[in-house]
């Protein structure tokens, strides 16, 4: 093979650019050339696929909407740390000003966060911003270094000398970086600019650099304070005493502290699926399951916003790559609309289970024409198409008016955020479900008060939502009612006074015998209680509200052509985005006919070690049946017995070269594996570094 | 099947016995079965999987704990001993009736793990003769692993003293029931194993009747012993076996007692170790299994390319997991990718020598023609990123076949190749082969690879990757260490060969079978005399060269002295000082 070497382990393939008419490598934008097209426009990978721009438009709408709710949600952060800094900085204090930002554990997302900071801080204080992470700087002068770097030149041109200067334009060279990394040098550097900004070090990751070496900072920036006005920021991930501990007492009493928190990234998420995936400016709208794993492997895993994104834009990428032209996102652009009857009619449009679901419920000509008119099969699509997005945006709407009745409730049966009613909503009918049953029956004992402040905000709701949505009008007008009639009785009730009728029949049950009145105390358990007025106005309500749902919440996974609209395919996702490679690895050792599916290994779990495996299978199986130690030459025996089968009966029958080289190599790939190791205890033996059943 | 029932149950009627004698003699018998049973041991060929027994030792202290408290206080070594004393105790109470003295804590702690151990070896001993079929190996395997379902809760599934359920059976505050005779215990336990050893071993039984056959098995039982969760214990145990994996066999497999396995060694064979030519040879000539579908197999994946290259554009990285060699892969791979526009670099991750630096040098000097390539790898990273994330810049695929290999392992590297994956038009295509790789991949590596998970399961052998590794089945030809010895002796002064010379001569002169090395004083004294050497300093800094080198080790003697030696086999020595003619120097 063309990768195979025994003296090197990296191969370069180059294309057949030729190496001269490279000299624009460098990204020097002064220097006027003609730019190449990018690979995209030249249509590779999904770019030249028709489908291509309706996703790239949605996946635009949706980071630009991230980078709003971003902007939004950090801003007042960015704002108190910059106020700070600046207030600080002017100040002639002796301690240096630092701003700890409590990044939270979602380290992925941090990056965000400090370019924020950055571009905020350069904005309202000083230009001499300085972002450095531990990665850089293992010394003390590595730091300085890489501050006057940043300082000196600026972040884009750090090491790259403008071709137009060297006289060899081929191969670029490496700017000589500052020589002499000493705090004298910044201090000089500093007075040469002969600005009065001060300059601003941000250490993005506090907890992993060596903490001896931002004590020599913090003690060489305060002895040049008079000189050079330093102000610092601290990411910590953990919490602020991490900075007590990690810096002794006589370097943080130079330091004049203030912690700032960011907000709590599963806020950060909420808001997420509020605002953005679960509101009708989302484009793309995935399905429950799916949507559930990407929540739980935030919850449990990782707690970043960044790698959740990701995720969702590969179930965007995969729905659009599934669905093609046809993936359904925005009434303005109906791929049917453009296409004539008859290509309608041929593509997979008509095939999907769900229009075929839909064309069944249909009888006499309804369904002739369904099937056979293809005029009426591109109208009928392009309505469906149509009223699936309409019910979309209501079914999101009664999903906020749900968790406003739910989110309350003792125990939360329907969860506490809308993503967990979305989960269970969008493919089956919520109101079936038994926590659905818990809550209407808990709902029963909302007092007056309470029910009156939800049904308000589910108007609120409602009313902000009409605009767009006229069908609300109807509900709206209705819950006004009941809300009005609501509000009448509690202002009625405070003058009127217990109800006489109640008094009356103490009165009547005291003079009776004691049978007698077991037999009314009986007769009166058994009709039921008399309901006040506000009772029968909560009811009505509740009805109501009930009765809103079932028409709002009605699950798009039922509707027809649900396909083209919903990503749900969730095998794919789990498959491609969490990866279980040691389950495959163990399936294929295991059972090699899963993969291999030839009839000769197809066997039952039971059987056994067949002779036509694999002989790193038969050698997989075989150690199973060992313990920790295992003697290689038993199992070569073992590994023979099953390799030649007619020798079954005779013991230690020799064992021919070629098996083995065979056992040799498959040893030596469960050992590349990591099944098993060498080990000293013994001669021959080695060390099985896995356990699991020791006869499978 | 049931002849092996039958030895396993004699074997438990032996046991009993030695148990049932008076109390304080009971570790003066055991200690006499267990030479007895020793010779037997020793005569088997075949000894393993004695260790769970001492494993379940472990747990007894805490697990019956609540048992002992009515007892005079002991300590936990005590009660270490105690536990396993319980259940011959428990006979034992009836024949002192209250002359029960406590048991000696130091004394009672070695002999009785020793002797449950040997029981069951030495009922392996019985069943064990040299290596036998698989088939017979499964149906030894089961038999020992049936022992646990006769202890009935799962406080004692661990313990495998199968002589005595009805001890552990007792909840720890019950007061215990007096026992029929222990003849009576016996027959019945005997009758229980036999029985049980037939069910379990013969599959076709359907688990309905083999759970009736359990209840009259344990209805007799029952009569002397109260036995109610043994049924369903035993019901579990069957259903376990169908499993693969379960977390008792965690505890298992570690147990800490040294696990028994027997004496042979390859030296048996007529070949001990086969050279990797050999071993080449031999399989090219074989007939390759399953070829065919291995083919299909690959053409499946190679379909699959399209959508990988589509996905890679898409920013995100490929990772290839799954069973087989995916070197020919990733190069059918990179065939596709590498165009006229773009490059490609192939990187084996399991190539021994490899450092982060030959990336970085392949992609800084080879693709993108710089002159140098700068020493931190911090601003090799910029290098890259700033180039491959400008629009304007060709795509670079960097396909990195086992990015779990040895050179690879390291924080450094893995945060490094995560960093420039980030770049726009660099794409990475990454394999994983070891059992542990995904281990390597936290949280922050995860964020910036945006991996993509794809089973790419070839079934091909690992010929090339395991070419490197140093397979213990595999002879040490020593021809990568003698090609190494002449590259670098090549480089050396004369002086330098000189005094490499003494030290081989030395080497290959001695005769003891375990030699030393050379001692610091008499290698001076040597180049001394021969004038290779002026100063105790020159000749230390000559050696500090082939230390750098590992052409020469360095160890502490007995007498504290600098020991020096070639870490070499004296083939090889021989052969090297063949090719090079040391007179002449």
């Amino acid at each position: 093979m063309e990768t195979s070497s025994m003296s090197k382990g990296v191969f370069v393939y180059r294309g057949k650019r030729s190496k001269g008419g490279r000299k624009s490598r460098s990204p020097n934008k002064s220097s006027p050339r003609k730019i190449r097209k990018t690979r995209e426009e030249e249509g590779l990978g999904y770019s030249q696929e028709t489908w291509y721009p309706a996703y790239k438009c949605v996946l635009m709408s949706l980071e630009d909407q991230v980078q709003n709710l971003y902007t939004d949600m950090f801003a007042q952060l960015l704002e108190n740390v910059s106020v700070f800094l600046g207030r600080t900085s002017s100040t002639a204090i002796n301690e240096i000003p630092t701003a700890v930002v409590l990044t939270g554990i979602n380290l992925p997302d941090h990056a965000v966060i400090f370019e924020a900071v950055e571009k905020k801080l350069i904005d309202d204080i000083s230009p001499h911003v300085v972002l450095l992470s531990s990665r850089t700087c293992s010394t003390a002068r590595h730091l300085f270094g890489q501050i006057l770097n940043k300082c000196q030149f600026g972040d884009s041109e750090m090491e790259i000398e403008s071709a137009e200067d060297s006289d060899d334009i081929e191969t670029p060279q490496l700017r000589k970086r500052a020589t002499k990394c000493t705090f004298s040098e910044i201090s000089l550097w500093y007075k040469n600019q002969g600005s009065d900004k001060p300059v601003i070090v941000v250490l993005t990751d506090f907890e992993a650099f060596t903490p001896s070496v931002v004590e020599d900072f913090i003690y060489l920036a305060s002895e040049y304070k008079s000189e050079v006005p330093v102000a610092l920021v601290f990411g910590v991930a953990t919490t602020e005493t991490t900075v007590h501990c990690a810096l002794p007492h006589r370097i943080m009493s130079r330091l004049a502290m203030e912690t700032f928190a960011t907000k709590n990234s599963k806020d950060v998420l909420s808001h997420l699926i509020n605002e953005v995936i679960l509101s009708s400016k989302c484009l793309f709208r995935i399905g429950g399951t799916v949507f559930k794993m990407l929540t739980d492997i935030f919850l449990f895993y990782d707690f970043s916003i960044q790698s959740f994104l990701q995720k969702f834009k590969f179930c965007m990428l995969n729905h659009f790559a599934k669905r093609g032209v046809f993936a359904v996102y925005c009434k303005d652009d109906l791929t049917v609309d453009f296409m004539t009857s008859k290509d309608v009619a041929k593509s997979i449009v008509p095939k999907l289970k769900s229009f075929r679901l839909f064309v069944e419920q249909h009888r006499g000509q309804e369904k002739l024409d369904l099937l056979t008119n293809d005029d009426h099969i591109k109208e009928t699509v392009i309505r469906l198409e149509n009223e699936l997005l309409d019910h979309f945006d209501y079914f999101l709407v009664g999903l906020k008016c749900l968790h406003e009745m739910t989110a309350s409730l003792p125990q939360h049966p329907l969860g506490r955020q809308v993503s967990d009613l979305y989960f269970e909503a969008v493919s089956k009918k919520i109101w079936e479900m038994p926590e659905y049953l818990k809550c209407a029956s808990l709902w029963k004992h909302l007092s007056g008060t309470e029910l009156e402040e939800q049904l308000d905000r589910i108007l609120l709701i409602l009313e902000g939502a009409s605009n767009e949505l006229a069908g609300l009008n109807e509900w709206i007008a209705d819950i006004t009612i009941v809300n009005a009639k609501l509000k009448r009785i509690f202002t009625g009730q405070r003058s009127a006074s217990c109800s006489p009728k109640k008094q009356n029949k103490a009165a009547e049950l005291s003079g009776l015998s004691r049978t007698q009145l077991q037999q009314q105390l009986k007769e009166l358990s058994k009709s039921s209680p008399v309901q006040n007025k506000f009772e029968l106005v909560r009811n009505e309500a509740l009805e109501l509200v009930d009765k809103m749902f079932r028409s709002l919440l009605r699950p798009p996974r039922e509707m027809p052509l649900h396909e083209l609209m919903l990503f749900d395919d969730l095998e794919l996702a789990k498959k491609e985005l969490m990866g279980n490679s040691r389950l495959a690895l163990n399936k294929a050792l295991f059972n090699p006919h899963h993969y291999l599916k030839c009839k000769c290994c197809e066997q039952k779990y039971e059987e056994g070690i067949s002779t036509s495996f694999p002989d790193v299978c038969i050698s997989y199986h075989l150690h199973l049946e060992f313990m920790k130690h295992i003697n290689l030459y038993d199992w070569l025996q073992s590994f023979n017995l099953i390799v030649e089968r007619n020798a079954e009966e005779e013991e230690d029958s020799p064992v021919s070269t070629e098996t083995q080289a065979r056992f040799t190599q498959s040893i030596a790939d469960m050992q590349f594996l990591g099944f098993i190791k060498p080990t000293s205890r013994k001669a021959d033996h080695v060390l099985r570094l896995t356990w699991g059943n020791n006869c499978a | 099947m049931t002849k092996e029932g039958e030895v396993k149950s004699d074997d438990c009627e032996d046991y009993v016995k030695v148990k049932v004698i008076c109390g304080e003699d009971v570790e003066k018998h055991l200690f006499i079965k267990g030479s007895k049973a020793e010779k037997v041991y020793a005569g088997s060929s075949t000894k393993r999987r004695t260790g769970f027994s001492t494993a379940s030792d472990h747990f007894e202290p805490l697990d019956e704990f609540g048992e002992n408290k009515n007892r005079a206080p002991l300590t936990p070594k005590a009660l270490f001993a105690e536990d396993s004393l319980n259940k011959s105790r428990d006979k034992a109470d009836e024949v002192r009736r209250g002359r029960r003295k406590s048991v000696a804590p130091a004394g009672g702690l070695q002999p009785i793990p020793e002797a449950k151990e040997i029981t069951l070896s030495k009922k392996r001993a019985a069943s064990d003769n040299g290596c036998d079929t698989p088939e017979r190996k499964r149906r030894r395997n089961n038999s020992v692993e049936e022992e646990p379902p006769k202890t009935p809760s799962n406080r004692t599934m661990r313990n495998v003293d199968m002589k005595t359920p009805e001890s552990a059976k007792q909840t720890p505050g019950s007061k215990r029931r007096v026992l029929d005779t222990p003849r009576l215990l016996r027959t019945n336990v005997k009758k229980c194993i036999g029985e049980m050893l037939c069910e379990s071993d013969s599959d076709a039984i359907s688990e309905e009747s083999e759970s009736e056959s359990e209840e009259e098995v344990f209805n007799d039982v029952r009569d002397s012993v109260e036995t109610p969760p043994k049924k369903e214990e035993a019901k579990i145990k069957i259903k376990k076996q169908t499993k693969s994996f379960s977390a008792e066999d965690y505890f298992d497999a570690h147990v800490s007692s040294k696990v028994i396995t027997s004496n042979h060694s390859l030296r048996k064979l007529e070949k001990p170790r086969l050279d990797q030519d050999t071993i080449n040879d031999a399989l090219q000539k074989m007939p390759k299994k399953h070829e065919k579908e291995c083919k299909i197999i690959f053409k499946n994946l190679e379909s699959k390319f399209r959508r990988w290259q589509c996905l890679l554009l898409e920013g995100f990285s490929l990772l290839l997991y799954g069973l087989g060699s995916k070197a020919s892969l990733l190069n059918s791979f990179r065939k596709l990718v590498s165009s006229d526009e773009d490059d490609a670099i192939v990187i084996n991750g399991f190539f021994p020598t490899l450092t982060l630096r030959d990336i970085f040098s392949a992609i800084i000097r080879d693709t993108l023609d710089y002159a140098v390539v700068p020493g931190d790898e911090n601003e090799c990273c910029n290098i890259i990123l700033r180039h491959f994330n400008h629009s304007d810049s060709h795509h670079l695929y960097l396909l990195i076949n086992n990015i779990d290999g040895q050179a690879l392992q390291s924080s450094k590297a893995q945060n490094a190749i995560a960093r420039i994956s980030m770049a726009k038009k660099l794409h990475l295509v990454a394999s994983i082969d070891h059992i542990n790789a995904p281990l390597l991949l936290d949280q922050c590596l995860l964020a910036k690879l945006n991996l993509v998970w794809q089973d790419s399961t070839t079934m091909l052998p690992y010929y090339e990757e395991t070419a490197f590794e140093n397979s213990v089945m595999v002879q040490q030809s020593g021809k990568m260490v003698l090609s190494s010895l002449h590259s670098v002796f090549q480089s050396l002064t004369t002086n330098a060969k000189k005094i490499l010379n003494i030290l081989m001569e030395n080497q290959l002169n001695a005769q003891e079978a375990n030699y030393p090395g050379m001692s610091f004083r008499d290698l001076y004294q040597e180049a001394r005399e021969q004038f290779v050497v002026s100063s105790n300093l020159a000749l230390r800094a000559q050696l500090t060269e082939f230390l750098d080198h590992k052409l020469v080790k360095m160890k502490k003697g007995f007498d504290g002295s600098e020991m020096l030696h070639l870490p070499l086999p004296p083939a090889i020595l021989k052969e090297f000082k063949s090719t090079h003619n040391f007179d002449s120097l």
